[in-house]
């Protein structure tokens, strides 16, 4: 699957997809459920989350 | 480079040219003169046709790819963000404007040595405050094109 793909199957943009990838930019706990589905995996399993500091 | 980041960059310069146009109209060798009423209407009017034109071109280039316009959380998320810089940057501009004119009016005796934005006369201040909203729209370009590439 493309960048490209998978951004329209979230809703979002090939450059945010890239962002997201490059953990340059955060989604929304929306497009974080999105992404999820799309691989049909759990959001943990997709995501981590690192506390800053 | 995207659509949005094109707009921005367009954005940018076209403000940027549009305030150059404002300074030679208000200024002689960038000291503000006095206009008369029926000039000074003509090159506001003339400002707003040249925004107008500045705002509908990059739209219409674009409406050629609307897939291309569609924006996205982190589109509005870096929008957002540019808006909140534009306001930060108008409020410190009016701000030197106002306590300019109180310092001057405060310390009328001693004005001479007082660093210098002088806003006694209609054309000045008109200019001022339209050089500030130019300034909080370049703030608002630079900090958009800066998120998209940071």
């Amino acid at each position: 699957m493309t960048q490209a793909e998978l951004g329209e199957r979230v809703g979002a943009t090939r450059q945010t997809i890239i962002a997201i990838e490059a953990e340059k930019y955060a989604p929304s706990l929306e497009l974080a459920f999105k992404l999820a589905r799309v691989f049909a995996l759990p959001v943990d399993g997709v995501f981590q989350f690192h506390a800053a500091g | 480079m995207s659509e949005h980041e094109k707009t921005a960059w367009w954005s940018l310069g076209s403000g940027i040219l549009i305030w150059l146009f404002l300074g030679m109209r208000f200024t002689e060798d960038w000291e503000i003169v006095e206009l008369p009423p029926g000039d000074a209407v003509a090159t506001y009017v003339q400002m707003i046709v040249l925004w107008i034109v500045a705002a509908v071109v990059p739209s219409e280039l674009a409406a050629r790819n609307p897939a291309q316009l569609a924006k996205d959380e982190r589109d509005h998320a870096i929008d957002a963000k540019g808006d909140r810089w534009e306001g930060y940057a108008v409020v410190i501009v009016i701000n030197v404007f106002v306590v300019q004119l109180l310092a001057h009016e405060f310390y009328q005796d001693r004005t001479a040595s007082l660093p210098g934005l002088d806003l006694g006369s209609t054309t000045a201040i008109v200019f001022a405050l339209l050089t500030a909203l130019f300034l909080g729209d370049a703030v608002k370009q630079a900090v958009i094109l800066w998120q998209y590439r940071k």
